[in-house]
């Protein structure tokens, strides 16, 4: 027998389905004569595939028929309403089902949406700054420090940059001052936000002035310019343009000349600034020793790499930086683009805390989450429904509808259905807006939302959930023969049955996780707060130093209520004032590292640091210098015991005019948050007074006790300013900013409380719907056994036992899950919590609690029910 | 009509019809082509540029007997139309105007 080969049927139909009647005959022909010449050149397969391609060679415009008009029939549009009207019909039908289908879905959407803000926001950082790609930040590395790299270094680090390297276009240092204090006529503030920075500064970083010129702005000494809410504190309604401004702060006293006004910093930016003081007013700046909040960004010339510069920083710092640093640590520099600083460096010591991928990451997967268990519960109760709408599918086969036909009904009722959730989110999303930008310190504004990207990513989930939560019990119904839809046969449906049970594991497995990270971040940070810091911060009240210091303090220690008083250059707790410094020590090869801090009179008590070795009260008529070191130090420095420590010589500057020895030795405290290690520390008492005479005299530290608080604020206040006029005044207690530390983990436990009761709730909601279902579809049983003689607590435990077995499977599964997952997160602090079980425990049990609540109404009040009501139906 | 004008592939599609008289249908024209100008032709693009032709109003065709062992399908012929003439003459005219119009000694190459 010959067989007759012929062309590809596929693609022939598919050919006959868009081309146009008119050209089908001639494209046909020629076609079937090149496959049959094909076939004897060629053979079987090549012939087929060239047939293919000649075929898909005819999608042209011209043979494309245009269908959208012959398409649509009167019928179709019939059909169509009448999917609407059976849609609409069934979610009023079942009220309760439909509300929570439409709430948890929104719910999932506005989580969802909000997620997506952050993550935008978080990701915009300094993205509106011009060439930040091009600006590059120098770091300071420290290979054998936990992280190694420091932002800020030493004075003349710019300068010599551009001295030394051709590549390098320009350096511009931002240095931050340590809180001085401004005066405008009688109006006298503490500023923290005060920066030095060279006459380049808007060259290079492209913000802009709102007055003055930025080329000239910064190029002489004495110049400031101030951002709008500055000088409207400071000058009201009048031009400040050319005013003076008296400073007084660390880098002495002097008058600065308005020369700019810019607009405020806005948010998403890393810098954080609110004066910018020309660079030039400072007046020592060759200090190579003294590491600095002092910020260096440099820009290269065209063709220079980074990795050029990279290259060359270790033998630059070898010949700037002092031996002493260096030898000891493998000291360099490195560079980072400006760009990626917020999102992506890895130093620390930064003008404001920086943003953290992994955690961006984290909400990205708890929103995803989220929205992934509102859209298993829309999955869930839409097929658990679907079975009781079996009949009408039935009859609807019967009578004719094809599958594709029903699969569209269905993907049309949860796209209706996705629709009011959307419109729901966005209201919520609005209403949550205010709440959100409380917890995670952000302005989000509601105008914002509203823009093409939101709107793309609204049709992107419209689609994505319609779809993905109406396709499968689309797909699923539609299979039904009609005779088993007819007859309700249920069992031929009950593949769905094993799916839906994963679905729940799913959830709960979601849920769990979650609810076992709220309660691991509450432990840590309970921790964190109960922590023994090595420093009491209670009841301790801080005010400036004030000039009269023997008037003043004898005045302030004849108040009953104080307990003791120290005076300090620098706070126990603030990130931002260091004074990283490198010193000689006796019988150490290579030079010592610490954090420096000059004190006088009772500090060390005031703030219960205790001390393990030597003393800690300095000789008060002494022309020797006196040290202490902290634990860290005596390590660092490769002492066995801190007794070794003591007597030791310490050669602080390089004149040899601090020159002293260790008389003790306190134990170590906490200087940040608990994400860093303890640095090692030295402080100091100035004894001579009469050449450096407020050298290291910044904050007096007041330890007090006492009941009424406000009217000891208010005398203190009143003593200090009998004193003092022109400089400003403040007080803080140090309490509150402790607290401040670790205010980037109180936000996302914050964060995280809410996400998790958003995702339990939804969890619940479907475990709700799902157990109304299953106790309506089976009722007629419990009827049954109930006038078998079942008892209230059996049928209920019947009922429970499928749904508890579920979520015990799911609780399994998300151990490892969180185990894994806050492992992770605890490795983040130096100082940890270790994971135990009873986190899992607890967890477990409020999880299978919540759930038994949720079920238990409905299958309590089904067992109660009279089996007659059930029974008498049909 | 918009296109009186017409491309440098349809020109060659008109002057293919012409040679081949009675044989000028799809694959005839793509062999044929593929023959002379030594490019590789697309069954597609052969279609697409005849119906375009002979919408414009270059090509004329007609359908041959039915073939039986084609399973009864018939086979589209075209031929130029009067118009097409014109135009193809026209096209060529105004290139040998512009060869003429080329000073001598300036190409290295020759018409002809």
């Amino acid at each position: 027998m010959i067989v007759k080969v012929t062309p590809p049927k596929n693609a022939l139909r598919l050919l006959r389905w868009f081309c146009r009647s008119e050209f089908l005959e001639e494209i046909e022909w020629d076609l079937e004569e090149l496959f049959l010449e094909n076939l004897e050149t060629y053979g079987h397969r090549a012939a087929r595939k060239r047939y293919w391609g000649d075929v898909l060679r005819h999608l042209r415009l011209i043979f494309i028929k245009k269908r959208s008009f012959k398409f649509s029939t009167q019928n179709q549009t019939a059909m169509w309403s009448n999917y609407l009207k059976i849609a609409v019909r069934n979610f009023w039908k079942s009220k309760v089902i439909s509300s929570i289908n439409v709430l948890g879905l929104s719910l999932g959407l506005a989580a969802c949406m909000i997620v997506f803000f952050h993550i935008k926001d978080e990701l915009s950082y300094d993205k509106f700054l011009k060439n930040g790609d091009k600006v590059y930040r120098v770091l300071n590395v420290y290979p054998s420090y936990d992280p190694p790299h420091w932002a800020g270094g030493p004075v003349p680090l710019g300068p010599a940059l551009i001295e030394e390297f051709p590549g390098i276009k320009d350096a511009v240092r931002l240095w931050r001052d340590y809180d001085p204090t401004l005066s405008l006529d009688q109006k006298v503030f503490k500023e923290e936000n005060l920066i030095f920075t060279d006459a380049t500064f808007f060259d290079m970083i492209s913000f802009s002035l709102e007055t003055g010129n930025p080329k000239t702005a910064l190029s002489e000494p004495n110049t400031i310019v101030l951002t709008q809410s500055m000088a409207k504190k400071y000058f009201g309604d009048e031009d400040p343009m050319g005013k003076a401004i008296g400073y007084n702060g660390g880098r002495g006293q002097m008058d600065l000349k308005v020369t700019g006004v810019m607009a405020n910093l806005p948010h998403n930016t890393h810098f954080k600034f609110d004066f910018l003081v020309s660079f030039l007013s400072v007046k020592r700046q060759n200090n190579w020793g003294s590491f600095k909040p002092i910020w260096t960004y440099i820009t290269l010339n065209d063709n220079v790499l980074p990795e050029d510069i990279v290259a060359g920083l270790p033998k630059f710092a070898e010949k700037y930086v002092p031996g002493r640093v260096r030898e000891e640590e493998g000291f360099t520099f490195t560079i980072e683009p400006m760009s990626d600083i917020y999102m992506k460096s890895l130093a620390t010591r930064n003008m404001k805390p920086l943003g953290d991928l992994q955690t961006i990451y984290v909400y990205g997967i708890v929103g995803l989450s989220i929205l992934l268990i509102a859209c298993i519960n829309f999955v869930n109760l839409s097929m658990a429904k679907s079975l009781s709408r079996s009949k009408e599918v039935g009859i609807r086969k019967t009578i004719g509808a094809r599958r594709g036909q029903l699969i569209n009904q269905f993907i049309t009722e949860s796209g209706l259905t996705v629709v009011l959730s959307l419109m729901m989110a966005v209201g919520l999303a609005l209403l949550f807006l205010p709440v959100y930008n409380d917890v995670s310190g952000k302005q989000i504004e509601a105008g914002q939302l509203f823009n093409i990207e939101f709107i793309g990513i609204a049709l992107t989930l419209l689609l994505g959930v319609s779809l993905l939560a109406g396709l499968y019990p689309a797909l699923f119904i539609s299979r039904m023969k009609s005779v088993d839809a007819l007859k309700r046969s249920i069992d031929k449906a009950g593949a769905s049955l094993g799916i839906r049970k994963a679905f729940v594991v799913f959830q709960f497995l979601i849920s769990a996780t979650l609810i076992i990270g709220i309660l691991v971040t509450k432990r840590q940070l309970t921790y964190i707060y109960n922590k023994p810091l090595g420093v009491n911060t209670e009841n301790v009240l801080v005010v400036p130093y004030s000039k009269d210091e023997q008037v003043f303090v004898d005045k302030l220690k004849a108040k009953p209520e104080v307990v003791s008083l120290g005076i300090s250059q620098r706070l126990p707790v603030n990130l931002l004032n260091y004074d990283g410094r490198t010193f000689k020590v006796e019988g150490l090869e290579t030079a010592a590292y610490a954090q420096s801090c000059i004190i006088s009179r009772d500090f060390l008590q005031t703030y219960d640091i205790e001390l393990i070795a030597g003393r800690n009260h300095f000789e008060e008529a002494t022309d020797q210098w006196e040290f202490l070191i902290n634990e860290t130090a005596v390590v660092d420095y490769g002492w066995e015991t801190p007794e070794q420590a003591l007597g030791k010589t310490v050669f602080f500057d390089r004149e040899d005019s601090v020159v002293g020895s260790v008389i003790g030795v306190f134990k170590d405290y906490h200087l940040e948050s608990l994400h860093e290690k303890i640095p090692p520390m030295i402080m100091f008492r100035n004894i001579n007074e009469k050449r450096w005479t407020t050298w290291g005299k910044e904050y007096v530290s007041i330890k007090f006790q006492t009941d009424d608080f406000p009217t000891f604020l208010r005398d203190v206040e009143d003593i200090w300013k009998a004193h003092n006029q022109e400089k400003a005044y403040f007080s803080l207690l140090m309490d509150d900013s402790y607290e401040g530390l670790h205010e980037a983990d109180h936000r996302f436990a914050t964060i995280f409380n809410y996400v998790t009761f958003i995702a339990m709730f939804i969890a619940c909601l479907g475990l709700l719907g799902l157990s109304m279902l299953t106790v309506g579809q089976r009722a007629k049983e419990i009827g049954i056994r109930k006038a078998l003689g079942a008892s209230v607590f059996n049928v209920s435990t019947l009922l429970s036992k499928s749904f508890v077995k579920l979520i015990l499977l799911g609780l399994l599964l998300a151990s490892p899950v969180a185990y894994y997952l806050m492992e992770n997160w605890l490795d983040g602090f130096t100082y940890r919590i270790d994971l135990g079980v009873s986190q899992f425990v607890i967890a477990f049990v409020l999880t299978v609690l919540i759930s038994l609540i949720t079920i238990g109404f409905q299958t309590i009040k089904a067992a109660m029910a009279n089996p007659v009501n059930s029974l008498r139906d049909e | 009509m918009k296109g009186t004008n017409i491309g440098e592939f349809e020109e060659l599609v008109l002057l293919v019809v012409g040679v081949l008289q009675d044989d000028a249908y799809g694959v005839g024209i793509k062999k044929e082509l593929e023959k002379q100008t030594g490019r590789s032709v697309s069954i597609g693009a052969v279609h697409a540029a005849t119906n375009r032709l002979e919408l414009k109003g270059f090509l004329e065709s007609h359908f041959s007997q039915l073939v039986r062992e084609r399973g009864g399908k018939r086979k589209k012929c075209y031929t130029v139309t009067l118009f097409g003439q014109q135009t193809l003459k026209s096209a060529m005219d105004t290139r040998a105007r512009l060869w003429q119009l080329i000073p001598e000694n300036s190409f290295v190459v020759k018409p002809g």
